[in-house]
């Protein structure tokens, strides 16, 4: 497929386009005194088998943005290319994993994990014993016939990265996926993100306010204004890999995090 | 899955079951005395009034004693049999006839805005319609036999309604919409996201519903039946044998109770896991634990 796509013309036969790329996205909401204006010309790019992290305020739009990349809703105006190319109905290509787990109540933890495979018409078998691996994968074996209510939130987000690993065909959007745990919780998915990520390499779109998190798990870091949203600056994280939620004690990701908090005060984000 | 359903299913007797998904199976576990509160009120009201009977005498055609109308249910129980299977098949063929249009009616007011307001409204309106003074007329309409069916549909389909819509409504837009960016097709959304997260609250409908559909019956056959338990109170009571138009009484309670438990006990059948049982917990125990 990334064959025929190459541009003999430009010469550069070995560059691969990004997995996913957002050019010029503006939407505005209908609000009581005209148009409010939520994704102001957000562009952005992951590449194949990045892990790029999108921070800003709580109620900057992130979370309408993933939902214009993820195919859930139609921007005003830009346009959302998926291997570098426009991707209209691409509802099914990238997957979303919320903050709160959104596991079906009525089904058990493994026919959720399976959810994604039984989807693309795996045999209900196979599909199973995908999601059995999975389960184990992260830690959650002997909790696969559970009901998703007999577990903790922990266990619950274990699941839901379970079954985002096998229904995002490589591409993931993590809304703040961890936002709702508790610390010492929150730095073991952390962990868990980061060894899965070794191991698969999807390329990984997570939004964030958690400028920690953002650095411990990206290549890069996106720092959005407020509202209306727009990327106003990129921080490389230049930290070695493969990485665990130590790194967060080095010198040089206190540096990062320096970068980090001067360009989100320059958005005007911490005023 | 399989096993977890299992072990609900055997949690009664094997209190040791493993999976923490069949604790409120055990907590449900039928407990000497669970009926005992249910017994208190009659017992006491059925004291009381056995009291008063004995001791000021009313006319037995004004108010018969209990003991006269246990008297007539035994007496005269194939009458009451007689009239009461046909009260029992009324109910039931008006009730799958509401709840059948009810479900299609939620489904499509839930789907569309237009639909909504082009229906709903008179879904509403036709509550308001005066049963006992259209009953008649539905018998000269058509005959007796779906006159009684159109009366039992007609005050039984709104709760199914309501409670289905509310359902659908109710959904965690969450669930949908991750579902969705993981390739699920509308079809699949409604089959596995909407409708599920709909049926605890349609049951709730489906309760009142089956209560609301003996009514109709018997207001039906009170009108323009031969057969049927309110044909019969009305024979009765027109007979001043008051003692069995208070046991046609009783044998709708009993219908109206048994009908009731049947749509709990398809409900539990149909709603395998625990979210029902948080769904059942009453508002002290919602207080005590998470």
């Amino acid at each position: 497929m990334t064959r025929r796509r190459a541009a003999p013309s430009d010469g550069v036969l070995a560059h691969h386009p990004p997995h996913l790329a957002a050019r010029g996205l503006r939407l505005a909401f209908p609000g009581r005194d005209g148009d409010v204006p939520v994704l102001d010309g957000v562009s952005l790019e992951v590449r194949p088998g990045e892990l790029v992290a999108l921070v800003g305020p709580s109620g900057s739009g992130k979370s309408t943005l993933l939902d214009v990349l993820a195919g859930l809703a139609e921007p005003d105006a830009g346009e959302v290319l998926i291997d570098g190319r426009p991707a209209p109905g691409r509802a099914g290509r990238l997957t979303l994993m919320p903050q709160r787990d959104a596991l079906l109540p009525w089904q058990t933890v493994a026919r959720n994990v399976a959810t994604g495979p039984r989807l693309a018409g795996v045999a209900r078998e196979t599909a199973d014993g995908e999601a059995r691996a999975a389960l184990a994968r992260v830690g959650l074996e002997g909790f696969e016939d559970h009901y998703p209510h007999a577990l903790s939130g922990g266990m619950r987000q274990r699941a839901a990265l379970a079954r985002t690993l096998l229904a995002g065909r490589g591409a993931w959007l993590l809304d703040e996926p961890f936002g709702a745990l508790d610390a010492l919780t929150r730095a073991g998915m952390q962990d868990l993100l980061l060894a899965l990520w070794e191991e698969h390499r999807p390329s990984v779109l997570l939004v964030t306010h958690d400028l920690d998190e953002a650095l411990v798990l990206a290549d890069r870091v996106l720092v959005a204004g407020p509202r209306p949203a727009r990327v106003a600056g990129v921080v490389e994280v230049t930290l070695p890999r493969p990485r665990r939620v130590e790194v967060s004690a080095s010198a040089e990701f206190a540096a990062l995090k320096g970068d980090l908090l001067a360009l989100v005060r320059e958005t005007g984000a911490l005023a | 899955m399989r096993a977890t359903r299992d072990a609900a299913a055997r949690a009664p007797d094997a209190p040791a079951a493993p999976a923490p998904a069949a604790a409120p199976a055990r907590r449900r576990r039928p407990r000497p005395g669970r009926w005992l509160p249910a017994l208190v009120l009659p017992f006491v009201l059925i004291a009381v009034w056995q009291g008063a009977a004995m001791v000021l005498r009313p006319r037995e055609w004004l108010l018969p004693s209990p003991a006269a109308i246990a008297g007539a249910l035994w007496d005269d129980r194939g009458r009451l049999w007689f009239h009461a299977q046909a009260t029992i098949a009324t109910t039931l063929a008006g009730l799958a006839i509401a709840v059948g249009a009810g479900v299609l009616l939620a489904l499509l007011i839930a789907w569309s805005r237009s639909a909504e307001r082009a229906v709903y409204p008179w879904v509403v309106a036709s509550q308001t319609v005066p049963v006992l003074a259209v009953a008649p007329l539905l018998v000269v309409w058509l005959d007796p036999e779906p006159a009684m069916l159109a009366l039992v549909a007609l005050v039984a389909f709104f709760p199914v309604v309501v409670a289905g819509v509310d359902g659908l409504r109710a959904a965690d837009p969450l669930l949908a919409r991750t579902v969705r960016t993981m390739g699920a097709r509308p079809g699949w959304v409604w089959r596995h996201v909407l409708v599920p997260g709909a049926l605890p609250g349609l049951f709730t409908g489906l309760r009142m519903a089956a209560v609301f559909a003996v009514t109709g019956a018997v207001v039906g056959e009170y009108v323009g039946a031969e057969r049927g338990l309110g044909a019969f109170s009305k024979l009765t009571t027109g007979q001043f044998q008051t003692a069995l138009t208070f046991a046609a009484v009783a044998w709708l309670a009993l219908i109206g109770v048994a009908l009731f438990a049947a749509v709990s006990a398809l409900e539990r059948l149909a709603l395998p896991h625990r979210h029902r049982a948080v769904r059942r917990r009453t508002v002290r125990e919602r207080m005590r634990r998470t």
